[in-house]
């Protein structure tokens, strides 16, 4: 059964679209270059060191390890952009799910050209939500470690609270219990809270030579004890592997590591997703590339979120739900590279009818177990005594919960704004979808720079009234100026995307087969049964 | 005639003989030790005797060969080349057994065989010899002593050897020193006795041997010469005949001296003359050896004489006049042998091994093969490295070398490093085209292999990667848009190539898939061994370096121990493959740290011997 094809209405040759289009390609060019620099690692000096060493970059560890051919899903490859003096590219740690003997795993590999691989706050964070990918959706996970724990200077962002470095270790413990397998390959050091990634997992491999774990490295052994003892002797493959047993394949160089890792993975049972493509798959219509022309770069321009969904979705059809009803949300059904897919975009602000017709569809997704996409670009719910007497509140709030409590897995790709309400009913990083991805021009914030400005400026200025004091126009605009710019820097993509608020930018051409993936990983965990039937809103 | 005739040797010198046997309705019996098993010379042969392997000497145990022969019923033991061929004593056992020995009388392989003898016979029959020393039962001093009248660089043989096995080269008296030991302890273990003889080494050397005939009733003959003058540790590589540059005069001259020295020890059977030319001055030649059997490069000779020298051998031996079984000789056109060795020819011509996981040999006119490989056949250090041969014949040189040439590109062989494509790239080359070189040219030369041709790195891709086409995990490389782009890593002597997921070839290709080793061949680009990740190991952290083994083989002695300090270009450890020892040196001055072997550890390549700490 196909669905209708959406009719695009767009004209590439219309000037106002190859504005948009050179507009937006300005946007991606930062974005590119940003991501290459990134995907360098450390210092140039510090990585043709780690080469002449004869020790393989972790890009091309991670490359090596994939199946040949493998597409990566890397996550959040912009960490840490902008933190930390800009010395952790990628918060020095690369994660992403990709095909090892033809299994979807989670990889997980430090970088040593990143000081020496150790945790920032955001590298810990950044393990951590691979950790809870890998959790949601059942994936093996493969540590590729060199790194040498703890980043001291910060250690009290890194050690002490729940969702710090000891959590990666809870979670080993964890998902191992739940049966998600937890190899690595020590391909460096291993040191100190390090130690415990390979000790945690269920099978591991060292390379002979290179890879070396210890609590505590010789140095620390020495100022402790007064023990001279060498890092082989200490902790290395060798020792680990015929003495202590704390590894279990001693291997004659990385590559054969990376081989033995293949081999083990080729142990681990297949999943077999519940979530089962249609086999005809069909191209969408018109070009990805064109969604550059259609979106503004200014979140504040409308455009048809219909022209976007054209472009993204298999052949261009879309089955809509409720077109004549809250038309600022659209929802309707379309597929993926097969995989169906439940679409809920914005297309304006939220009102009562919008949020209640969200509600509904979230509810027959849910009940039917179809995955869900939300296209987020809102800029909240709609304010006014109008909207507040109808009682717009309740109705977000259905929406907010249909959300919250939908079992099925969530995607949300925030392409525009996301403020406020808005961002919890369009399934914002709190509400848990399986992945959450923005595009480069996306901006998020509790509310738009301009609005929270006159807010403050507001109350402020209410507070000098109530002084007895006045507050010139030159005044106020001093006063909204810096906050203006905090939000502005604030709510960019690169900010969120540099904290780990979500899964990483992505290219608006990419958006089609980042789903695709993560649809095809998100039906390996079980859904649980629900309880309601469909509520008419 | 016989009716049936043991064969006393494995692999495709016993599927040579068998071939010719059968060819005359003549049963052969063969011999296998448990190794051998599943060889394709016991699957041929309907009947073969299981000998017992001592210390992997089975082929060389006489009695249990012996006895197999009478049990057997046979009336004759064929001994092939190498193992028993040129062991006097075997043929004498065999003959009081009452068996035929297909080869020379057990006198003459003794006059011959051992070659301070040889060479005396030569000077008493007037051909020349090289200035040398050495006498049965001379010590290292006392020979030492000897060598210091002679000009260096010398070589030192063993004096009962053959086949290459056990030569070294000395450039000065220390190095004499060095090698001494060594040599003995190879003549000891190939040859059972450890008398040593040393020449002066003629550096523009070439090798032409002549084949020469003789019949129990005294007549003699030859059949032309070869030229055997690319070698490579002594052994030889590619063979021709006639040997190309050779006036008819110095042609004359040297046959005549071939025959003189046949006639001399009243040789019977087949038997070839060993003369050492000098390059500059053919004029100038020297007896070099007897090798009283069949040779490995018979073929070409065959080639020009339209002969089947195993039926010479066999009707000579049954007692026919040379007469008889050549009645006119014959000499037309232009043949060359290429020997394919497991080994590999851009790295030292050191050994390699494994198991053959697909083999193919070229079928053409005027082109023989002679092989005892097939798929699954395990090549080890147990046996020589020659895998197969190939000779084509052609009216003129050009066109025999064209011959062999393709030929040899259309010869698979994966799962073993072969020198299949050095010998391609050998023959095209100038030198040889225009007949430029001496027996030093291949280890005078430096060859490198080519960078890997993109047809086949995207041959490799396409095989590589040929997962889903379709749907999310569709095999295209896929990355976020910005980061780098994918590549499949290809590893071809531990250099890394990035292709380009997007090239997708369609090149036909032959390959085998052995774990993430992939072999791929096509005839145009030859053979390829391409690794999906790099199995070499790099320098560790702690500047620690693992000597390893070049090659698989034995180790036969340690010379350090832990602790010890070593200066670059110390001899670490010995290895023993393919009856050669191999000297690994230290690379660099350091530490000895660990020693992962002792005498007698059975090595793979690559495998850690010795770590070393640099001195930092």
């Amino acid at each position: 059964m196909s669905f209708p094809r959406i009719v695009s209405m767009v004209d590439a040759h219309e000037s106002g679209f190859r504005e948009r289009a050179a507009a937006f390609q300005t946007v991606l060019s930062e974005f590119t270059e940003k991501l290459a620099k990134a995907a360098l690692g450390g210092p140039e000096e510090v990585r043709t060191r780690h080469e002449a060493r004869g020790k393989l970059l972790p890009r091309d560890r991670v490359n090596q390890l994939l199946d040949p051919g493998s597409p990566f899903l890397e996550l959040s490859s912009l960490a840490a952009h902008g933190m930390y003096e800009n010395e952790a590219p990628g918060a020095g740690l690369i994660s992403g799910i990709g095909m090892v003997s033809d299994r979807a795993v989670m990889i997980v590999a430090n970088d040593a050209t990143v000081k020496g691989g150790t945790y920032y706050p955001m590298t810990v964070k950044k393990h951590l939500r691979a950790q809870e990918i890998a959790f949601a959706n059942r994936l093996p996970c493969i540590y590729l470690v060199d790194s040498g724990g703890a980043f001291l200077p910060m250690q009290h962002e890194v050690f002490p609270d729940r969702e710090h470095f000891g959590r990666i270790f809870f979670n080993q413990a964890r998902l191992s219990a739940a049966g998600v397998p937890q190899i690595s390959a020590v391909l460096g050091a291993c040191t100190a809270g390090g130690a415990y990634v390979p000790a945690m997992s269920d099978e591991n491999v060292i390379v002979a030579g290179q890879g070396h774990i210890f609590l505590a490295g010789p140095p620390l052994v020495k100022a402790a004890t007064g023990e001279e003892v060498s890092a082989e002797d200490l902790g290395g493959g060798a020792m680990h592997s015929r003495v202590s047993g704390v590894t279990d394949h001693l291997a004659e160089s990385e590559g054969q590591a990376l081989l033995t890792v293949r081999s083990i993975i080729s142990t681990v049972p297949k999943s077999v997703s519940w979530l089962i493509p249609d086999e005809e798959i069909e191209q969408p219509l018109y070009d990805g590339e064109e969604i550059l022309g259609i979106v503004p770069t200014d979140t504040r321009t409308t455009y048809d979120i219909r022209e976007v969904i054209a472009r993204i979705v298999d052949g261009s059809r879309f089955l809509e739900f409720k077109a004549e009803f809250g038309e600022t949300l659209v929802t309707g059904f379309a597929h993926i590279d097969g995989y169906q897919i439940g679409i809920i975009a914005n297309n304006g602000v939220l009102f009562s009818e919008s949020a209640q017709k969200g509600a509904h569809f979230i509810e027959i997704c849910d009940q039917r177990k179809i995955p869900l996409v939300f296209l987020q670009n809102i800029s909240g719910f709609m304010v006014g005594r109008e909207y507040e007497t109808g009682g717009i509140a309740k109705h977000g709030a259905k929406m907010v919960n249909a959300v919250a409590c939908a079992r099925v897995p969530k995607f949300t790709v925030i392409i525009g704004g996301s403020f406020g309400a808005g961002n919890y009913s369009m399934c914002g990083r709190a509400y848990d979808p399986r992945f959450l991805w923005m595009w480069p021009n996306a901006r998020i914030s509790v509310m738009g720079g301009e609005q929270a400005a006159s807010v403050l400026a507001t109350v402020k200025s209410d507070q000098l009234a109530a002084r007895g004091q006045e507050w010139s126009t030159a005044e106020i605009e001093e006063f909204k100026a810096p906050i203006r710019d905090k939000y502005e820097s604030e709510g960019s993509a690169y900010f969120s995307t540099a904290r780990i608020w979500d899964d990483g930018i992505i290219h608006p051409q990419d958006t089609r087969r980042v789903l695709s993936l993560a649809l095809s990983i998100s039906g390996l965990s079980p859904l649980p049964e629900t309880s309601f039937g469909i509520f008419r809103m | 005639m016989f009716s049936k005739v043991l064969i006393a040797n494995r692999g495709e010198v016993a599927l040579r003989i068998h071939s010719t046997l059968e060819k005359l309705g003549i049963e052969s019996v063969g011999i296998f030790v448990p190794g051998d098993r599943n060889s394709l010379h016991v699957q041929r042969i309907s009947h073969s005797y299981l000998l017992d392997d001592v210390q992997g000497n089975g082929y060389l145990n006489s009695d249990a060969i012996i006895s197999a022969a009478l049990q057997s019923g046979a009336e004759a033991i064929h001994p092939g080349y190498g193992f028993l061929a040129e062991n006097a004593g075997f043929a004498q056992a065999c003959n009081e057994a009452g068996l035929v020995f297909i080869g020379p009388p057990a006198s003459a392989m003794e006059a011959m065989g051992e070659k301070i003898s040889a060479r005396n016979y030569a000077i008493n029959a007037g051909v020349p010899v090289v200035p040398g020393a050495g006498r049965a039962g001379m010590g290292d001093e006392e020979l030492l002593g000897a060598c210091r009248e002679l000009v260096f660089p010398l070589l030192v043989k063993p004096a009962a050897g053959g086949g290459g096995k056990g030569l070294h080269v000395a450039k000065d008296i220390d190095e004499l020193r060095e090698v001494l030991p060594i040599a003995r302890r190879e003549a000891q273990s190939a040859f059972g006795d450890d008398n040593l003889l040393v020449e002066k080494y003629v550096e523009n050397a070439r090798h032409i041997e002549f084949q020469v005939v003789g019949d129990s009733h005294g007549n003699y003959m030859h059949l032309g010469e070869r030229e055997c003058s690319l070698q490579r540790r002594h052994q030889k590589v590619i063979e021709e005949a006639p040997a190309p540059g050779l006036s008819n005069e110095i042609r004359k001259t040297m046959s005549e001296a071939a025959i003189a020295l046949t006639s001399a020890i009243g040789y019977q059977n087949l038997g070839t003359i060993e003369l050492l030319v000098d390059a500059d001055t053919p004029e100038v030649f020297y007896f070099m050896e007897m090798n009283t059997r069949l040779q490995v490069e018979h073929r070409v000779t065959e080639l020009i004489t339209d002969l089947d020298l195993v039926e010479c051998q066999l009707r000579l031996a049954a007692g026919e006049k040379l007469s008889d079984v050549i009645p006119n000789r014959v000499l037309q056109g232009h043949a060359i042998e290429a020997r394919i060795y497991a080994e590999d020819a851009y790295n030292g011509f050191l050994p390699t091994g494994g198991v053959v996981g697909e083999y193919k040999a070229p079928d053409e006119s005027d082109t023989v093969v002679d092989s005892a490989i097939n798929k699954g056949t395990i090549v080890s250090s147990t046996f020589d490295p020659m895998l197969a041969k190939i000779a084509c014949w052609g009216g003129d040189r050009t066109t025999a070398l064209v011959k062999l040439q393709d030929a040899l590109s259309k010869t698979v062989v994966l799962g073993v490093t072969t020198n299949i494509d050095f010998l391609i790239e050998l023959l095209n080359r100038d030198e040889i085209k225009g007949f430029q070189y001496n027996t030093n040219y291949l280890e005078s030369h430096e060859f490198k292999r080519m960078v890997p041709p993109v047809e086949i790195l995207a041959a490799y891709s396409a095989i590589a990667t040929s997962s889903p086409q379709q749907g999310a995990w569709r095999s295209d490389g896929w990355r976020i848009h910005g980061s780098p782009n994918s590549t499949i890593s290809a590893y071809v002597d531990g250099v890394r190539y990035g292709v380009p997921v997007e090239i997708k070839s369609t090149l036909e290709v032959d390959s085998y898939l052995d774990d993430a080793d992939f072999w791929l061949h096509h005839q145009s680009f030859g053979t390829w061994l391409i690794k999906q990740v790099n199995e070499q190991r790099g320098l560790s952290d702690s500047l620690s370096e693992g000597i390893v083994s070049p090659m698989p083989g034995v180790v036969i002695a340690i010379n350090v121990s832990i602790g010890d300090q070593v200066k670059t270009g110390d001899p670490l450890v010995v290895i023993e493959a393919m009856k050669m020892e191999h000297i690994v040196r230290a690379k660099r001055p350091g530490r000895v740290i660990k020693c992962n072997v002792s005498s007698g550890s059975k090595v793979r390549v690559g495998q850690v011997l010795v770590e070393v700490v640099g001195d930092v």
